[in-house]
């Protein structure tokens, strides 16, 4: 596969810089910690360019009207004609991705595909890379060909400032307790300090920051010893004095594929019709692929799910011609954590949000209203079922199986909120209301599912919580 | 600070364990690593939440920990307080009201005398010499308000007149023209903090359930056990927040959540339990006591073996 | 990338405002240091911070034994009342409550409530006042027959002791059925600590609060010029094409949007939005059957400080809030959370105001005062319509027409109108009018869609 040869200059945006989105952000942000580095001062990438698409559709719009301007009629009837007579598509391209079983992902290979996927609305993740599939690059660098930096190799830099900077102040303060020690008479010139009293100083910086990125080494196939501080220096003054080669083209097989989740996955290619996922060289529908998805979202995964999934799929002429008296497809229960989840993800894609996972953040999405480009997500979401339909208390069994489900701590809430609010987002719970069992397919008989009907069973209700103190309200 | 004999009191008041001796309170701070929560409201410092005072509310955890180690029992104070005050006795109740008049005047008296040494040092400042005089002795015709013929026979209805009359019988000179302003020592009425005195201590009464705990209970015996100070950590969103000395001098270690030894838990909250302590130099801390192991130790048969087990969580940063 | 680096408290601290000096123990020895900001915050200065571990020093253990020396010191003052501000209440067993006979303070500005010449209050406020050390309360003496009746003057009554105040006006609260617990006086001192003025909401005797039904006319916009908004409406008619619907075997098998001619994303995005969401604008019901054990109900209704306040015209309460004991429930499920919201006031936000502080604000919102061994932490869930803001139709995102531009610049337009038409005849050239005709007439292909079973 070739690779893709970035010309355009990429650089993250500079730390305590957040960016405002209502700002249109073609303007460059000044590069405030670039002090110390050697790299010249880059230009950020036209983002409002690149991602100039929402979604992978292309739209048709008529060109402005203008009142004042005559020919702009002109304009509006030729194109209106052209459009009638030759309509441009909607979908230029429909993607390909494959399910893979062992990641519970889709997987997409292609890299036009990858490209235009994250680009036009920021689907997936690099499979190597933390978000936008920049593991080519990163080789490149390693290999000198490119000069400029990914977020990962900033970050790394940026960390390593850090933990050096943690280093030296828990050397201070060891020895500012050294010396009190000293005046105090309790340690004379032979103890060390360590045998007095054990300091948990060292310890904790150790901890957390000690461990030193491997993602490099790793990569190349060889594990590095890396963990302490020279070999880490002794590593990054590497590859600073690596020599620069020239650009050549160099052909690096790219072996990062960009990873959709589930619910991105379905909304490509249920809602806006832009993916299609294969097995082999079949097509699978929207069904197919609802079934699949539930099943690798309810615990315990039978070991061969997707192929058992698959062979009945391959049946089900015979089993529609069939009513059988016992399912031989399991149904989907009303509170598949996929179907919560796709609900949750395709309300907000509809409003026009761009939804990424949260596990980084500890909740289920993240909200952003361009893409993670522009600016922090606003919103994390946590998605709480509720179960308020009189059917799930008709019976102490269910009453007693959804209190368990849908009951979480107070602790839980405010562990929660306190993260989001240690990275300047806003949590937003979302109650998902579930529905009393609606998959009947298999007594009808059939595979099928009415997605559509079936999602709009699930009302979703959004409620942000937010700390309050009272010394802020006072007046 | 005054000893404090083991075991000592803990209020409790429908389901809640509280502290009101301050020395019971220092005490459980010093010698057993337990520091409560504060939760009344101080004296001439009741506009700010920052600094809070008497009683002291402590976890059950807390309360429990130090009954089942023999330093404290607990007492039932609603029925200690509906027998010793709402049925109190005519002559205990005269008794107490001396015992506080008797404070109330001592009370006056510090303040009165802190009074005149500021003055002294201010007039000393400005080179001035305060003339030494007697507290003036307030004639009856001016405690109108107060005279009455004690109906009681004890004369404590009309405090001022008595307490100057028994402490200052003999005639006081003459007025001189003095800088200072004259004072009239006025008792003052006093809000005790604790009912024990005039209420006798009550004994420890066994029939009184150990406080209830959750299954968190064992993780925090165990941090206990250790010398660990906890604190409700509700704000921070953990069970305890977990201090390797009092709070008073150090920050927090951990933040720690007692969870079951089956306890089936989502991944997620390990991912944002490693988050809360990013930045902060703080742990995440879960841990739980192994039933099995509990049950064994209670038979008694195999070597005691700790049977709570602990695990902390940091942020990578990988 | 904006997002990617999880790391990212380190980049900005909390604000000066948002850092709450109750959420850690302080030391006592700065008691006097406190000092009140604007807005109310309460700042200590930076000095002698706490230490991270023991280290076995002499100055730490010095530190540490002045800095409980001071704790003791403080928590010892004894509470007393001089003869001019003396306030002398009595308690009454059989409420529960404490009544004042001389009424000459201004603290019962904002609470109690006189029957005559006798001032009463409630357990909270009375056991507040006596915490404080502004109320000296006394035992009332039993009238037994056999003694000589002689009625007890107030003054020879006994006093309360703290411990015995909470004893009687919390530990008796259960043996008359009243329902002050712990951990609602903890929630309204503080507040009456922090300055407000604190209410109970209703009798607490209610099984549940009224709905509030919400008058609509507040959320309305201004209206814009009739004359621009008709253009832009005729325009918006004029300029869009037929837009396949949504058919049932779309909905059904998907995909929603199927190959076609799109003008514009907001178009598309109204297309996808199929996911039912609760209606805010709507009548609120109650999705519960009334019941006394719901502990979601509003516990106080809480004023900010004013100089001018009558009890008996209150007005709107500033906030309301709902007193929870973390031990013993759980967050509110769905339909709890909605009942509680529906006796709120139907309170949208100014529709001027910009996205974020709209979503942030709701349409419905409570504080929920959490109460972990006493410590509060309070919560406030907004009932929030998302769906109100399409981010798809807001202007800074919607990307610009082919040929946009406001200004007239003549030359320009020749020229593109000049490409535009070399392009059609391109095209025209390209395959038969005819043709292109004829495939006109039939529908649109589908494109790759796998049609289902």
């Amino acid at each position: 596969m070739a690779a893709i040869v970035k010309t355009s200059a990429q650089q993250p945006p500079s730390a305590g810089v957040p960016v405002d989105d209502t700002s249109n952000s073609n303007k460059s942000v000044p590069d405030v910690t670039n002090a110390k580095s050697a790299s010249p001062r880059k230009r950020r990438p036209n983002y409002a360019q690149i991602h100039a698409r929402p979604v992978p559709v292309v739209v048709h719009p008529l060109p402005a009207f203008i009142p004042h301007n005559p020919l702009s009629i002109v304009r509006i009837a030729i194109v209106m004609f052209s459009h009638s007579l030759w309509p441009p598509t909607s979908h230029d391209v429909v993607h390909k991705a494959y399910y893979s079983a062992e990641t519970h992902s889709i997987h997409v290979t292609n890299p036009q595909s990858i490209r235009a996927l994250w680009e036009h609305g920021f689907w997936g993740a690099g499979s190597l890379s933390r978000s936008e599939p920049a593991w080519l690059e990163q080789e490149k660098r390693k290999r000198g060909i490119d000069a400029s930096q990914t977020s990962e190799e900033y970050t790394r830099k940026r960390r390593e400032e850090r933990r050096q900077f943690k280093l030296e102040r828990a050397k201070v303060q060891r020895e500012t307790i050294e010396q009190q020690l000293r005046d105090e008479g309790k340690l004379d010139a032979s103890t060390s300090i360590d045998e007095v009293v054990s300091l948990r100083l060292n310890a904790t910086v150790d901890a957390a920051d000690g461990l030193v990125d491997n993602s490099a080494s790793l990569s190349n196939g060889k594990p590095e010893n890396i963990g302490t501080l020279e070999s880490v220096v002794d590593e990054s003054a590497h590859l600073e004095t690596r020599v620069a080669l020239k650009d050549v083209a160099v052909e690096i097989q790219d072996q990062e594929h960009l990873q959709l989740t589930p619910e991105e996955a379905f909304f490509l290619t249920y809602s806006l019709g832009s993916l299609q996922i294969y097995r082999g060289e079949t097509a699978l529908s929207s069904s197919y692929l609802l079934r699949l998805y539930c099943a690798y979202s309810a615990f315990p995964i039978p070991e061969d799910a997707e192929s058992h999934l698959y062979t009945l799929y391959s049946l089900r002429e015979r089993i529609n011609n069939f009513s059988l008296g016992t399912s031989v497809i399991a149904p989907i229960l009303p509170d598949n954590a996929f179907l919560l989840r796709y609900a949750v993800y395709h309300h907000f894609r509809s409003l026009g949000w761009v939804v990424r996972h949260g596990i980084k953040f500890a909740c289920d999405f993240l909200l952003y209203q361009r893409g993670p480009v522009f600016a922090h997500a606003k919103f994390a979401v946590i998605i709480v079922p509720a179960y308020s339909h009189s059917y799930w208390s008709e019976t102490p069994e269910r009453k007693a199986e959804t209190k368990a489900k849908e009951s979480r701590d107070w602790w839980w809430l405010h562990r929660v909120n306190r993260v989001q609010t240690q990275v300047h987002k806003t949590l937003m719970l979302v109650y998902v209301e579930v529905p009393p069992p609606w998959d009947e397919s298999f007594r009808k008989g059939g595979f099928a599912v009415d997605v559509g009907g079936a999602l709009k069973r699930y009302k979703v209700r959004e409620f942000i919580v937010r700390r309050w103190t009272p010394n802020r309200n006072r007046d | 600070m005054a000893p404090v004999a083991e075991p000592f009191p803990i209020s409790h008041i429908t389901g809640r364990y509280l502290l009101f001796d301050i020395d019971a309170i220092s005490h459980a701070r010093r010698e057993h690593n337990i520091c409560g929560v504060l939760v009344g409201t101080i004296p001439n410092l009741s506009q700010q939440n920052v600094f809070l005072g008497v009683p002291l509310e402590l976890m059950p955890e807390e309360a429990r920990v130090l009954i089942e180690q023999g330093h404290a029992y607990l007492v039932d104070e609603a029925e200690a307080h509906q027998t010793g005050f709402a049925q109190m006795k005519r002559e205990d109740r005269l008794a107490y009201l001396q015992t506080l008049d008797q404070q109330g005047l001592e009370r006056a008296k510090v303040i009165q005398e802190r009074k005149e040494e500021r003055s002294e040092k201010v007039l000393r400042e400005k080179g001035l010499v305060p003339m030494k005089q007697e507290s003036s002795c307030v004639a009856p015709s001016e405690t109108s308000e107060s005279t009455s013929t004690p109906s009681l026979g004890i004369g404590i209805s009309n405090k001022e007149s008595t307490a100057e009359l028994s402490l200052f019988g003999r005639p006081s000179d003459p007025p001189k023209p003095v800088a200072l302003p004259e004072t009239k020592l006025e008792a003052q009425f006093i809000t005790p903090t604790t009912s024990y005195p005039p209420l006798a201590p009550r004994s420890v009464n066994s029939s009184l359930p150990l406080p209830k705990v959750a299954q968190n209970y064992p993780l925090f015996r165990y941090l206990h056990s250790m010398r660990y100070f906890s604190m409700p950590g509700l704000r921070f969103g953990c069970h305890y927040s977990v201090y390797p000395g009092d709070p008073l001098r150090f920050h927090s270690h951990f933040l720690a959540t007692g969870i079951g030894w089956d306890e089936e838990f989502d991944l997620l909250d390990i991912v944002g339990g490693g988050r809360l302590g990013t930045g902060v130099k703080k742990a995440y801390l879960i841990g739980g006591e192994d039933s099995d192991k509990a049950t064994q130790n209670a038979s008694g048969d195999a070597p005691n073996e700790e049977s709570v087990r602990a695990f902390s969580i940091e942020w990578a940063g990988l | 990338m904006a997002d990617e680096d999880e790391d990212l408290s380190h980049l900005r601290g909390p604000e000066p405002a948002d850092i709450d000096l109750s959420d850690e123990t302080q030391d006592f020895r700065f008691l006097d240091k406190l000092i009140v900001q604007d807005k109310g915050t309460l700042s200590l200065p930076k000095r002698g911070e706490k230490d991270f571990e023991p280290h076995a020093t002499s100055l730490q253990l010095d530190t540490l034994e002045a800095s409980r020396q001071a704790m003791h010191n403080v928590l010892s003052w004894t509470r007393t009342h001089t003869r001019k501000n003396h306030i002398l209440g009595v308690y009454h067993t059989e409420t529960n409550m404490a009544y004042v006979e001389k009424i000459k303070s201004q603290h019962f500005q904002t609470i109690g409530k006189a029957k005559g010449n006798i001032l009463w209050l409630l357990p909270e406020e009375a056991l507040f006042m006596v915490e404080r050390g502004t109320l000296d309360c006394r035992w009332p003496v039993k009238q037994i027959n056999d003694e000589e009746h002689e009625s007890v003057r107030s003054e020879e009554l006994a006093p309360m002791s703290l411990q015995a105040a909470y004893a009687a006006f919390i530990g008796f609260e259960g043996g008359i059925g009243g329902k002050l617990t712990l951990e609602m006086y903890t929630v309204y001192a503080g507040l009456k600590r922090s300055g407000y003025i604190v209410f109970r909401t209703g009798t607490w005797d209610d099984e549940r609060a009224e709905l509030q039904y919400p008058n609509l006319e507040k959320g309305k916009s201004t209206k814009r010029s009739s004359w621009s908004s008709y253009f832009s409406e005729v325009w918006q008619r004029l300029s869009k094409p037929s837009i396949p619907p949504l058919t049932a075997s779309a909905l059904q098998f998907g995909p929603l949007l199927k190959p076609g001619l799109y003008r514009n994303y907001a178009d598309i995005y109204r297309l996808l939005q199929t996911i039912p969401t609760h209606d805010r604008k709507a009548p609120p019901e109650f999705m519960l059957t009334a019941d006394s054990t719901n502990p979601f109900r509003i516990t106080f209704d809480v004023y900010k400080a004013a100089t001018k306040f009558k009890k008996s015209e209150r007005g709107t309460p500033d906030f309301r809030i709902s007193v929870i004991n973390a031990r013993e429930t759980s967050i509110p499920t769905a339909a709890q959370l909605n009942d509680l919201l529906a006796t709120m006031p139907y309170d949208p936000p100014n529709p001027a105001d910009n996205m974020d502080r709209k979503l942030l604000h709701g349409s419905r919102n409570v504080i929920l005062a959490v109460v972990d061994n006493g410590i509060p932490s309070y919560m406030r869930f907004a009932d929030v319509p998302v769906s109100d803001e399409r981010l798809y139709e807001r202007s800074d995102r919607a990307p610009r027409g082919k040929g946009g531009g406001r200004q007239y610049n003549p030359a320009r337009e020749l020229r593109m109108v000049a490409e535009l038409a070399s392009e059609t005849a391109q095209k025209s050239a390209t395959s038969s009018l005819t043709d292109r005709l004829g495939r006109r007439l039939k529908p649109p292909p589908r494109g790759a869609n796998i049609r289902d079973i």
